[in-house]
């Protein structure tokens, strides 16, 4: 099977990786994870809630999803996971996301999901195969100690590990020591690592990241009479001219849509939107200075076609400098950031605070001013180490020209750091799925296979074991 | 997290006799063909030079080293320390990184004594200069 890439050993370990927006799930040994589906799961209202809700009831059981078998039975809500489930249109269906800051908080969404990985993501028997998990480097004791219960209790793994997200990306980067500035999706995280270890006391996190980068585009597009139809709403469209109103026909439904469900569409065509739209200026933006920078273009499902000139540097401006750039009245548009993050530009709470102190909604920090912070925050002695490993990774980190505005960015921002450098894998799956590979590589190794925390181990020292085994 | 990859006895005695007897000038390390122990592959005589040291770090691939380096200071004098080398050029393989970071503290447990620690991914961060600088700064 897979290990050909990396030239592995054969253990057949699987790796998961639950972000707050896609998981990870793949074969230990491969370069990339096989399965990357949202997470995201679709439920419907359960019988009894139907009829407290009085919503329609005949609406819940048709479209039965092939993949979450083995529920539970204290579960009686159909379930929907995996990117094409959900793409398809039904109403009554509460979409949402596992994670809340970094951290999950929905276990039941969470085991959903999971079921789905192990059942239809990979088509695998949990109960063969050893997982590591990547965690988030903030993981709580009870949340690791919940994970390993579950997948040795539940899914009767014959062997588990935990490995923090910030030591498997800064490994796969080569670097034991060095600063960890992951872009996700619903919060950026400053982690800095020494000697292959998270520096918990340092960690910092900020809102500003893809889902906030996608607010802000929506807010912009609302503000521009921009109405964002997702493919779903459009029968047929016509080619229009550039700026014209779109002429398109919409399909009807004989149901209501559910909000989440729209919502999540509509964020498809924002992740879009930022992708082949937005751009880092090199420095600082002006409007003067990038008036001349080339503009582009985008065509919405409806068949709306814009142009965006320096807007399209300014909302990128966004991920630096929020306190100037963002529209703090941008509605969330992700449906995987749970509600706390609609209010994450208020949050009075001190966000930029190890979250693992207070699960705290993390506030809006500029980029370059995280990863400063968090290399501040350390002792004197190891920042000049730190600061020569600055390591970006995650999908947020994929607007172009990031990198590098971030790299000049801290060089003025840290001038005491004479070998400042900022690491940037030039291949976009080496940064969206950093830690994955990370973990991908370590689980292959036949050294790694006296490291797992085994079956028996957990019988015989229980789930507090994980803290000794996965430090 | 670790690789859980061995150490060669071996590299217990040739650091001993580097560190108290000086026999070599610098010592180099890898990860045997299949990944499972780190072993030396190079021991240069005490006359080698710095720059034949460099040149032996490949620019594609990882390693470990340790360096006994003797230097002059214009306020102290003449200085030596023993330098650990993680050599890891960003443009070896991602596989080969995460080994070699994942294996490195299994190395650096049985190397007592080391004064500093260079973590390098290029030529600017195992220049001479630059190296002396940064023991210097930790005199103070």
């Amino acid at each position: 099977m897979s290990g050909a890439m990396f030239g592995g050993d054969e253990v057949g370990a699987l790796v998961l990786d639950i972000g707050s927006a896609t998981t990870r799930f793949g074969f230990a040994g491969e370069d990339t994870p096989k399965s990357v589906f949202p997470s995201v799961v679709g439920l419907a209202p359960s019988h009894h809630a139907a009829s407290q809700d009085s919503v329609p009831m005949d609406t819940s059981d048709r479209d039965l999803p092939s993949g979450t078998a083995g529920g539970a039975a204290r579960r009686s809500r159909k379930s929907y996971v995996g990117t094409t489930t959900l793409a398809v249109v039904r109403s009554n269906v509460d979409l949402a996301g596992v994670m809340q800051n970094g951290l999950v908080e929905d276990w039941e969404r969470f085991e959903l999901l999971a079921d789905y990985g192990f059942a239809t993501g990979l088509r695998v028997d949990a109960a063969q195969h050893p997982l590591l998990m990547i965690e988030p480097s903030w993981n709580p004791r009870e949340s690791r100690e919940h994970m390993t219960e579950l997948f040795f209790e539940k899914y009767n793994v014959p062997a588990f590990y935990l490995a923090r997200s910030a030591v498997a990306s800064a490994f796969a980067n080569g670097r034991p020591t060095g600063l960890v500035l992951d872009i996700g999706a619903s919060l950026s995280s400053a982690v800095p690592v020494v000697d292959g270890f998270v520096m918990p006391k340092s960690i910092m996190t900020s809102s500003v990241g893809g889902d906030f980068l996608l607010s802000q585009c929506a807010q912009y597009l609302e503000k521009n009479q921009i109405v964002i139809r997702p493919s779903y709403m459009v029968a047929s469209k016509q080619a229009v001219a550039l700026n014209a109103a779109p002429k398109w026909t919409p399909r009807t439904f004989a149901e209501p849509i559910s909000d989440s469900f729209h919502r999540y569409s509509k964020q498809l065509v924002l992740q879009d939107f930022v992708h082949s739209v937005l751009f880092c200026s090199g420095r600082t933006f002006d409007r003067d200075s990038v008036a001349n920078l080339p503009a582009a273009s985008f065509e919405f499902p409806d068949g709306l076609n814009i142009s965006l000139g320096a807007d399209r540097y300014r909302l990128a401006e966004t991920l630096f400098d929020p306190e100037t750039h963002a529209d703090a009245t941008a509605p969330a548009v992700s449906v995987s950031s749970r509600a706390s993050s609609a209010s994450a530009m208020d949050a009075t709470s001190d966000g930029t605070k190890d979250p693992a102190g207070g699960l705290a909604a993390p506030k809006p920090i500029g980029l370059h001013r995280l990863a400063t912070a968090a290399i501040n925050s350390c002792d004197v002695d190891v920042r000049p180490s730190i600061g020569s490993s600055v390591i970006v990774v995650g999908g947020g980190s994929l607007v172009r020209g990031l990198p590098e505005r971030l790299d000049a960015e801290l060089r003025m921002a840290l001038p005491a750091i004479s070998k400042l450098k900022t690491v940037a894998s030039g291949l976009s799956v080496e940064r969206m799925f950093s830690s994955w590979i990370g973990g991908s590589i370590l689980a292959s190794l036949g050294s790694f296979q006296q490291m797992w925390m085994s079956k028996q181990e957990y019988e015989e020292s229980g789930k507090a074991y994980i803290e000794k085994k996965c430090v | 997290m670790a690789s859980g990859v061995k150490v060669d006895p071996e590299v217990a005695t040739v650091f001993q006799d580097l560190k108290l007897k000086h026999t070599y000038r610098y010592v180099i390390f890898q990860l045997n063909s299949d990944n499972t122990m780190i072993v030396i592959t190079k021991k240069a005589d005490p006359s080698a030079t710095y720059d034949e040291f460099l040149a032996e770090l490949p620019p594609n691939d990882c390693r470990y080293a340790v360096y006994d380096l003797a230097y002059d200071t214009p306020e102290s004098g003449k200085r030596e320390k023993l330098v650990f080398f993680a050599w890891a050029p960003n443009e070896s393989k991602i596989k080969q990184k995460m080994l070699y970071a994942s294996s490195k503290d299994a190395l650096k447990a049985g190397l007592v004594g080391l004064h500093a620690e260079i973590q390098a991914t290029d030529a600017s961060e195992v220049d001479y200069s630059y190296i002396i600088e940064k023991l210097s700064s930790r005199d103070r």
